[in-house]
């Protein structure tokens, strides 16, 4: 799999990390108890088969931190940006 | 001239004669031969005992699809089993084995396997050999496993060398006959051309035909080299076999290539089909286009006396061909009603008598080939002598590598052949391999004839058409279904000469068309790959970089001894004369609680983080707060992941207004640079910070123990304050050295003593360490290792990496009360779930044998004394273990359910893996110096 | 004064480590990239490319190969001339030991004079750029044996040096 860095240009996957869902918003109100929000935002996640916008990190590379949609059917990756 | 060699022709050459032998016994070969031709050439035809039923083997093709000829290449650690011998390139001094035969080739005792063939049909080891139960695992299983398999491997670490590499091209041609030779010439910019084979040509070359090499001087091209698989992004694997036909060389055996192309174009030929009849695997029994390439290739007639079976007329010029190599043709059985005006009119040219509309019941002969019987159109049969049956059942189009990316071929019914579906992103097919110019006048035959000898589909496997009925009887008619029941297509050949053949004969006993059908899905490999050519040069001390401190040369020379902490190689203990690892760290030990030690503590991450925003942002991403936290001050942080548990932990110290020095812990170094850039570029973009790693920068050393700040005094310039007063614990400060070197000091311990950390830039850290063992000899100054750091830090009860070990809470290590509650931090929320903050939650503390001697283990389990050993009674873990110098008797660290309120109890260690099981007491986890004195001195 | 020490690496016809010398990150702070061209005297690269003695070295980031003026609220600078260990590639088979490698096109149209990578080599990271004729990898000082001996395995065929 190659991922074109919008920074670096494209790149074999071995230069890169992957972290998970990139739709998934920490919430803002300060974190002060464990509500239902947080634990959507740590824990759940949809499943959803086709496109799919996750989070890349460019680990060997400049270090940025990249939103990838990527069908998870084809792995075709559709598009590429910075976070 | 050996009996089957041709006076002449071939692309061998007769000036090179080339000794080899095989099962022991001496032959002569030339350059340019196979290892299969050179046996053909020297009347070799048996070769190899079948899988399951230890049938007699010949060669059955010339090429890569081979299931057949398999054998041992070479002897010693060199030793390679299943290679084909249609593919080896003979070499002066080849030695080859026959496999899966005992005691020799011709009389092999597992030939029995034959009689027994109804014990064997296809899933037998699903209702065989399952009673007595217990007979399974003692007799059954290693006899099967005696019994089974093809080659064996040399059980000796492979002696050769591989490389990898990276290519990228605008096209590369997968396939060097005719079709990838013109695509090559005609494409344009970089342009790569792999080919399997020595030389380029492909079919043509096996037809006798000449082929034109012009045009290609912008081409890169590849011999030897077999593309292997298709992957997503335009990235294609492939082997470049580099001495693999050689006797011996130096360099790498074999390259792994990575190729990135734009575009590519499949021409990667087609592949032919065995016909099916009864016996149809005996020695002798040969693919017609493979006959056509041992006489045109090699200058070898494979039989003297020939019987041509075909259903199309792309083998029709192989009359041409026996003939003009004196090979007599007994007849061409043709299964085509009224054969075929070509067939007719090459056998009437070469006086050889067609049966048309017949087929081969079976084939005749013991360990080769002896006769044919035909079935003529009506039922009659008519034996002709022969020892060479050459059969053609159509080409199918080598298509695997379009279907890795999950392309599904299609049944084209016009050639009876499957062909390219939907084709990886950027690839076209040209050629055979698309179906183009194969199979003219084709009639699909499944099965021939009505032998009540066995029919082979798959050769490698021995698959039988009983097997595919067998498989249809028991409802395993889905195309993957049959692969799994009967095991076709699995070998190691995966079924190139058989999957074709099963899936039409599966079709055909369910009634449905073969396009409903479908293939099984084709995956890389195309074909093997040695497990060492896809670990290159990263096998041995090259698996992993090593990445040493600035003290290793110096460390070395004390005779340290090492150990891995992720990359790095860290001192463990220097041991003296006489010293074993034991007696090294309780001197070392020793030595920093009473005197003074020093120890390169490099490897620990540090992160220099600067900016407006630098404390807000430490805000962010420890539990704990440091906006408050002066300049020229250090502080212990802790860092959650956003599931609440502990990630990981460090100093950090400020060394301005806007600038912070973060430390963490060496196997976390990277992954918490990953969190950082994380939390600053994903969730506070707007933070005004930037960090980057230091840890390399500065050599750091720490120098613990009494004596410490004695010896730092004397090699601290003199300008440079560095009294209690000046720097007290925690403490940090930027001065110079030696007589003016820029460093940096931090007054921090792990190790309980008065302790600072000395930071030069890394160049200076060799001489900082020799200076330090000079200056402080007056204090009888030693080196001390990671072993005698842990030992010291749990003596300390300080967590280290098997506290932090991702299920910890900072409740868990005593550390709830750095939690801030007055601002937002990862990991905030999710912390305070009641499940991480539930004192009945395993807790740290510290235990000591009740007996005073016995040594705790970690791992080992806690519970009462009196509780039955069952998980449901499991109250802790013990973290971390050691023999305390310093106490005198053995400690640990563990986590124990509701820890803090039970000091003083008794509890039972439990350690069952390794036959531990004793008493310790339940203590403070603070054993040495709990109020801190010595950290202030 | 303190002596520096660097371990030794055999003679190669086709590499040799630099000599060390001044090189310091340069991370501008939000909105200052004006001010820092302007304090520097140059238009810093935005793209993977090496200008004026300036290596791009990723979004805001680069890395300096001489000492830069005070830039104090503009940008973070840090020290890394002790950080990082160059090594140079030379020769007319340069390119094809790289290839070894490195997974970057090395190709002159893709990877021109005044070009910059952030990779790996093998397992290591590196920054990669030209010096005229020959490639420059840099590494974290703790790798450089380490790659030194895999550029070493690298450049045998072309070297006819045994493996040190």
């Amino acid at each position: 799999m190659r991922i074109a860095c919008p920074h670096c240009g494209e790149r074999g996957l071995e230069e890169f990390s992957y972290h998970g869902d990139a739709t998934v918003k920490r919430p803002t109100d300060g974190g002060a108890a464990p509500t239902q929000a947080w634990t959507d935002y740590v824990y759940f996640r949809d499943n959803a088969n086709g496109p799919h916008e996750e989070l890349w990190y460019h680990a060997a590379g400049c270090h940025a931190w990249l939103v990838v949609e990527r069908n998870v059917a084809t792995h075709d990756i559709l598009r590429v940006t910075q976070a | 001239m050996s009996a089957h060699r041709l006076q002449s022709g071939g692309l061998i050459d007769r000036a090179r004669p080339l000794n080899f032998t095989f099962d022991g016994k001496a032959y002569l070969g030339f350059a340019g031969d196979t290892l299969a031709s050179a046996l053909l050439a020297n009347n070799v035809t048996l070769v190899g005992r079948s899988f399951k039923y230890h049938r007699p083997r010949g060669i059955l093709s010339a090429g890569s699809e081979e299931p057949n000829a398999l054998v041992e290449l070479r002897g010693g650690a060199w030793t390679e089993p299943n290679t084909r011998a249609t593919v080896a390139e003979l070499f002066d001094g080849l030695q080859a084995t026959s496999q899966n035969r005992f005691p020799s080739l011709r009389y092999d005792v597992l030939s029995i396997n034959s009689a027994l063939a109804p014990l064997f049909a296809a899933g037998f080891y699903y209702k065989t050999f399952m009673w007595p139960a217990s007979f399974w695992e003692k007799l059954y299983e290693p006899v099967i496993r005696r019994a089974a398999g093809l080659g064996r491997h040399a059980k000796l670490p492979d002696p050769d060398g591989y490389e990898k590499s990276t290519m990228f091209c605008d096209v590369l041609v997968i396939g060097g006959g005719e079709a990838g030779i013109a695509a090559a010439r005609a494409a344009r910019g970089r342009v790569v051309l792999c080919d399997e084979a020595p030389v380029l040509g492909g079919q043509a070359l096996s037809d006798g035909k000449a082929v034109d090499l012009a045009g290609l001087e912008h081409v890169t091209v590849l011999n030897r080299t077999t593309v292997f698989g298709v992957y997503d992004g335009g990235t294609y694997g492939a082997v470049e076999r580099l001495t693999d036909h050689l006797p011996s060389a130096p360099g790498p055996r074999q390259r792994l290539i990575r190729i990135v192309a734009k575009n590519s174009v499949l021409a990667s030929g087609a592949i032919e089909r065995p016909l099916v009849f009864g016996d149809n695997d005996l020695p002798g029994v040969m693919l017609a286009g493979a006959v056509r390439a041992y006489i045109n290739r090699y200058g070898v007639a494979p039989g003297k006396r020939a019987v041509i079976f075909l259903n199309n007329d792309d083998a029709a010029c192989t009359i041409a061909t026996m003939a003009a190599a004196g090979i007599a043709i007994a007849g061409v059985i043709d299964a085509r009603p009224q054969s075929s005006p070509l067939v007719q009119s090459l056998a009437a040219a070469a006086g050889v008598a067609v049966f048309a509309g017949a087929v081969i019941n079976r084939a005749r002969g013991g360990r080769a080939v002896t006769g044919a019987e035909i079935m003529q159109p009506g039922g009659a049969l008519v034996s002709l002598p022969c020892d060479l049956i050459a059969m053609s059942g159509g080409w199918s189009p080598a298509l695997h590598l379009t279907s890795h990316l999950d392309g599904k071929p299609h049944w084209d019914d016009a050639i009876a052949a499957f062909v390219p579906g939907r084709l990886p992103p950027g690839m076209s097919v040209v050629g055979a391999a698309s179906g183009a110019g194969i199979n003219a006048g084709i009639m699909p035959l499944w099965h021939a004839g009505n032998a009540k000898a066995k029919a082979f589909v798959d050769f490698q496997n021995d698959v039988t058409t009983t097997d595919i009925t067998l498989a249809k009887q028991e409802g395993f008619v889905a195309v993957e279904h049959l692969k799994r029941y009967t095991t076709l297509g699995m070998a190691t050949d995966q079924g190139k000469t058989a999957n074709v053949n099963a899936i039409a004969l599966m079709a055909a006993a369910t009634g449905k068309p073969i396009a409903q059908a479908g293939t099984t899905r084709f995956r890389p490999p195309y074909t093997p790959v040695s497990i060492g050519t896809l670990a290159g040069p990263h096998r041995g001390a090259a698996f992993k970089p090593a990445r040493l401190t600035p003290s290793h040369e110096w460390a070395q020379a004390q005779g340290a001894v090492f150990i891995e902490t992720g990359l790095w190689l860290r001192a463990q203990y220097f041991p003296r004369a006489g010293e074993d690892w034991r007696a090294a760290t309780i001197r070392e030990v020793n030595t920093v609680r009473n005197a003074v030690g020093l120890c390169d503590v490099t490897t620990l991450g540090k992160i220099d983080i600067q900016g407006p925003d630098a404390a807000k942002f430490l805000d962010c991403v420890y539990a704990n707060s440091w906006s408050n936290l002066p300049v020229g001050r250090a502080r212990y942080g802790l860092m959650l992941r956003e599931d609440g548990f502990v990630m990981d932990d460090g100093t950090c110290a400020r060394l301005g207004e806007t600038q912070f020095l973060m430390t963490t812990t060496t196997a976390n170094a990277a992954k918490v640079m990953q969190h950082l850039e994380f939390c600053h570029q994903v969730i506070w973009p707007g933070l005004d910070v930037r960090f980057g790693s230091v840890t390399d920068q500065w050599a750091q050393i720490a120098v613990a123990g009494p004596h410490a700040r004695r010896v730092l005094e004397k090699i601290v310039d003199s300008d440079c304050d560095i009294s209690n007063e000046a720097l007290p614990y925690m403490g940090a400060m930027a001065l110079t050295i030696c007589g003016g070197l820029a460093a940096r000091l931090f007054r921090l311990s792990f190790s309980g003593e008065l302790a600072y950390e000395l930071a030069v830039p890394a160049r200076f850290g060799h001489a900082l360490v020799r200076q330090l063992m000079k200056t402080g000899a007056d204090f009888n100054i030693a080196p001390y290792g990671t072993e005698a750091l842990g030992v010291m830090r749990i003596e300390k009860g300080h967590p280290a990496g098997p506290e932090l070990n991702g299920q910890t809470t900072a409740h868990d290590l005593g550390m709830g009360r750095l939690l801030s509650g007055k601002k937002d931090f990862i990991g905030r929320a999710l912390a305070a779930r009641p499940a991480l903050t539930d004192p009945a939650r395993p807790t740290l503390v510290g235990l000591k044998p009740v007996d005073g001697a016995t040594m705790l283990r970690a791992g080992s389990h806690l519970l009462r004394p009196d509780a039955a050993t069952v998980a449901a009674n499991d109250e802790g873990w013990v973290s971390s273990a050691a023999f305390s110098p310093t106490l005198g008797h053995p400690i640990a660290l563990a986590m124990l359910a509701r820890g803090p309120a039970r000091h003083g109890e008794t509890i039972r260690v439990y350690d069952p893996v390794r036959n531990g099981d004793t008493l310790a007491q339940v203590v403070p986890p603070v054993f040495y110096d709990p109020s801190g004195s010595r950290l202030h001195a | 004064m303190l002596e520096a020490f660097e371990p030794a690496l055999p003679a190669h016809p086709m590499l040799h480590r630099l000599p060390a010398r001044p090189m310091f990150s340069i991370a501008v702070f939000h909105g200052r990239e004006a001010a820092l061209n302007e304090a520097l005297g140059v238009t810093l690269p935005v793209t993977p490319r090496q200008a004026g003695g300036f290596l791009w070295a990723g979004p805001g980031a680069w890395l300096a190969l001489h000492p830069p003026p005070d830039l104090s609220g503009i940008a973070a600078v840090t020290a890394q001339g002790d950080g990082l260990c160059g090594i140079a590639v030379t020769g007319a088979d340069a390119r094809a030991a790289l290839a070894k490698l490195l997974p970057i096109d090395l190709h002159e149209d893709a990877f021109p004079p005044d070009a910059v990578a952030i990779t790996l080599a093998g397992h290591i990271g590196v920054r990669v750029w030209r010096d005229g004729d020959a490639f420059v990898l840099a590494c974290f000082r703790s790798f450089a044996g380490a790659l030194y001996e895999a550029l070493v395995l690298a450049c045998q065929e072309f070297s006819g040096m045994p493996r040190s």
